[in-house]
């Protein structure tokens, strides 16, 4: 039983006491600051990600996964409460699960949600044990004309899967790729676009970039939406589901976990795609379709199951191949860069401890989301209470703090406030920024791929379609584009994001 | 044609390729055996062209359909925009010289100006006591090597 010795290796390090308490740290910021209404999850990490600087690397991203789930829950509180999601995922949770709070019903919503994604946790960590070992033999076959192979298609994935149109996931992408470029280049030390600034001679710094393009731009816009004080007015009570609801919830869970585990490990889908699935899927079954919409407990359970599962099993193509598949995996690639870990398919074998404290602590930060959350509830809510005119210098002040200390540079704060305008441009011009920040991550390991891909061919590029694997993920790539340019899925596509 | 967003997001990305082009003039493209550093700029930049073009395309023959589904904006917040900016500029301009305590008090000012609805005397307070919570929280919570007061002191 190779699985269970792997399993009893990461509880042994994730259950170590500093370990624990930084996951339980972890979960508790990341629901506070993801609770915090428009804030989702990656937000969150590229806002708490400095907090886990000083830490040993496997505690820090044993933190940072449970400020993900922690943000994740916090999201479908806000979501559920006063119907403001702060990710695109969060906008299937807030279809029933908002209904139902309008109903009296938010403690039962709130509940369920936390009990499906505790499911939904637990049989996508046996998920992610399963299938890692296998994933990462196979990463360990890729040369570099694979890995260029595999990064063009996360990338392709991010852009069709994300919102809005192709072309400026394009542009968003090739603009992440030229800042990637900024720096010194890593085979001729010739310094590239550094514009005579020292500072830039290494190049940006991700982490004031995404807080930049994530966290104050988030901000910049949330302002744009008038309406002063606070969000919510009206009471929480029934907190506790009664036997109805749990026997109404539990098939939903069960498919809105299949739903999730699946989706979740294609590249680029992130937790949307998992959501809106399960959503649709229990409409379909339903016998009384009408109810969804307006506040039916499946409509909410299954989602809320299907994204969570899907949260976490986008995981597996990081952890295993090293690849991002949205934002959060970009900032924890980033993350495990920071802390001196190359991630890729080697991570399993050379860090074992890491890689396997990381996956059971994924499975202890929902636990502790269930036993520790619900009783906050109220904690939480009291946020929702705060006037939005005081959350806003608090939050630029910890961006602002939390850039400076990456290197103690001034430099970055000034990279934070241009990356903040700069977002909140793009926003402004419809382009999300998700495919810059991967690509601007992903960008130089892409280049010094293809180099050395080119290398190793004699500067031949057919080697990218002569090689099996590789043919096969362009040959994946390229139907991605091909189908999201279809009218038919276009249409679909665009119907997924008005609702 | 007016200046919608397609319009300014092919300028946004034909800027970039020109500065790409432009300031990366100088690196050599190299082979095709021996890549130079300046062969992935030249590809990145002509993609962008490229992606500029075919959005300026898309935008002229779809300009008739789109003339009235186009969702009024809400109006950039100038006053937000200027004022987190001021405060952001202000830490990074005074966290080395004076430290912590001043600088985000002062961060913390200006940014709460983001927005109506608070007295000064509100203002100050917020401030106050956040720049205490940060210092707290940072520098003696977290450890991390922050100049807290100035440095003259």
């Amino acid at each position: 039983m190779e699985l269970l010795g792997h399993l009893a290796l990461g509880f042994d390090v994730a259950l170590t006491w500093q370990n624990l308490l930084l996951c339980l740290i972890g979960v508790l910021l990341g629901t506070l600051v993801g609770v915090l209404p428009g804030i989702g999850p990656a937000t969150t990490i590229a806002i708490l990600l400095p907090v886990t600087f000083e830490l040993p690397a496997v505690g820090a991203l044993i933190m940072l996964a449970g400020i993900y789930y922690g943000a994740q829950y916090g999201g479908s509180t806000t979501a559920i409460l006063v119907n403001m999601p702060g990710e695109s995922s969060g906008i299937i949770t807030a279809l029933d699960g908002h209904q139902m709070a309008k109903q009296g019903r938010a403690g039962v919503a709130l509940s369920i949600a936390a009990i499906g994604s505790l499911f939904a946790g637990t049989v996508s960590t046996f998920f992610i044990a399963g299938s890692a070992s296998t994933l990462s033999e196979l990463g360990l076959m890729f040369g570099p004309a694979e890995n260029v192979a595999l990064m063009v298609l996360a990338i392709v994935a991010v852009i069709v899967m994300g919102k809005g149109s192709v072309l400026n996931g394009l542009v968003m992408v090739l603009i992440g790729l030229s800042l990637g470029l900024i720096g010194t280049d890593v085979e001729t030390s010739k310094a590239r676009f550094t514009f005579g600034i020292q500072e830039l001679r290494d190049g940006i710094d991700f982490i004031p970039l995404a807080m930049g393009l994530f966290g104050v731009s988030e901000i910049l816009r949330t302002l744009e939406t008038p309406g002063d004080g606070s969000v919510l007015n009206n009471k929480i009570s029934g907190l506790w589901p009664k036997w109805a609801d749990l026997k109404a919830s539990a098939l939903p869970i069960l498919r809105g976990t299949g739903v999730g585990t699946v989706l979740g490990i294609l590249p680029g889908s992130g937790t949307l795609l998992a959501s809106f699935t399960a959503h649709m899927l229990e409409k379909k079954i339903s016998r009384t379709p009408e109810r969804f919409g307006k506040g039916a407990i499946e409509g909410l359970a299954s989602p809320e199951s299907a994204n969570n599962a899907a949260a976490q099993t986008s995981f597996v193509p990081m952890l295993t191949l090293g690849m991002p598949s949205g934002a959060v995996t970009a900032l924890m690639i980033g993350a495990m860069t920071i802390h001196g870990i190359s991630p890729g398919p080697q991570v399993v074998t050379q860090r074992p401890d890491l890689f396997w404290g990381l996956v059971c602590s994924m499975w202890i930060g929902n636990a502790m989301l269930l036993i520790i959350n619900l009783p906050l509830i109220a904690v939480w809510v009291s946020i929702l209470r705060i006037p939005y005119r005081r959350l806003v210098p608090a939050i630029i002040l910890f961006c602002c703090i939390g850039a400076y200390s990456v290197n103690n540079s001034t430099f970055d704060v000034l990279v934070l406030f241009a990356a903040g305008l700069f977002g909140y441009a793009l926003s402004r011009l419809d382009c999300d920024p998700t495919p810059l920040l991967l690509s601007f991550i992903i960008g130089p390991m892409l280049e010094e791929n293809f180099r050395r891909a080119m290398l190793v061919a004699h500067g031949n590029p057919m080697t990218f379609v002569e090689k099996p694997i590789s043919l096969t993920l362009l040959l994946a790539t390229a139907a991605l584009l091909v189908v999201a340019v279809l009218p038919a899925v276009r249409k679909r596509r665009e119907e997924v994001f008005v609702e | 044609m007016p200046l919608n967003r397609d319009v300014l997001t092919a300028s946004l990305a034909t800027a970039f390729a020109l500065t790409l082009l432009a300031f990366g003039s100088h690196l050599p493209m190299g082979t095709a055996v021996r890549m130079g550093p300046g062969f992935i700029p030249r590809a990145v930049a002509i993609g962008l062209l490229s992606v500029a073009v075919l959005i300026l395309i898309k935008a002229l023959l779809a300009r008739p359909a789109r003339a009235d589904d186009a969702a009024p904006d809400a109006p950039i917040h100038w006053r937000g925009a200027a004022s987190i900016s001021f405060g952001v500029l202000t830490f990074a301009l005074l966290i080395q010289p004076i430290g912590l305590l001043a600088s985000a008090t002062a961060t913390v000012f200006f940014s709460s100006l983001a927005q109506q609805g608070e007295g000064w005397a509100e203002r100050i307070v917020l401030a106050g006591s956040l720049a205490a919570i940060a210092g707290a929280v940072f520098a003696y919570g977290l450890g991390l090597p922050l100049p807290i007061l100035p440095n003259f002191l």
